[in-house]
């Protein structure tokens, strides 16, 4: 493999690395991941393998 | 919450999952509140930004989703820690209306039609429940009789 490519390669894996691991992580292009696919997810809280689960539906008012 | 937080989900029994559900046409003001809530969350803080919202809807500070509610949620992220700047732009770029969207799809596949509603194991629950109706389900789907 040339080295052009392995540095590209190695680039990629950074920055995907990168937009996983960042607080608000993003895509690649720039679209935030949505808060209920993240994990942990920002918006949940305890044990994920707790025996019951409840999802709250909320509009503040 | 504070006593379902302790009895339930710090003792490992509850996992408590938040969606949003705005109701705009009737509550304009909540889009923006959806939104003010995961831009705080993105930065670990929407269980403060959303105590400050609901405390905030109570006490009539902000309603339609007006620049002056933006300045509003503004104050309510500074005070939890959070930069004004970036927060007002994460709010006015709808950098979030992806997440609403896929909450709102998800509420109405379910059945939900107002709020709060909650879904136990499975189950719906329109409107506000005391805790102690909370405690009762829970208990009976942990030990069933």
């Amino acid at each position: 493999m040339h080295i052009r490519h392995v540095w590209a390669l190695l680039f990629t894996l950074f920055w995907v690395a990168a937009c996983g691991l960042a607080p608000n992580a993003a895509t690649p292009l720039g679209e935030p991941v949505l808060l209920s696919e993240q994990v942990p997810n920002p918006r949940a809280f305890g044990d994920p393998n707790a025996p019951v689960k409840i999802s709250e539906f909320t509009d503040f008012q | 919450m504070p006593q379902l937080t302790k009895n339930y989900i710090d003792t490992g029994k509850v996992y408590l999952e938040v969606y949003d559900y705005p109701l705009m046409q009737i509550h304009p003001g909540a889009l923006m509140a959806a939104q003010a809530a995961n831009c705080a969350a993105e930065r670990g803080q929407y269980l403060l930004m959303r105590n400050q919202i609901f405390a905030g809807a109570a006490n009539k500070e902000w309603n339609e989703g007006s620049l002056d509610d933006l300045s509003t949620f503004s104050n309510y992220a500074v005070a939890i820690g959070l930069e004004r700047g970036s927060f007002e732009s994460c709010v006015t770029t709808n950098r979030h209306l992806a997440q609403i969207k896929a909450d709102i799809a998800r509420a109405e596949q379910i059945g939900v039609s107002s709020t709060p509603a909650f879904v136990i194991n499975g189950r719906l629950m329109l409107g506000a429940q005391p805790y102690e109706e909370f405690a009762r389900i829970i208990d009976v789907m942990i030990s069933p009789p």
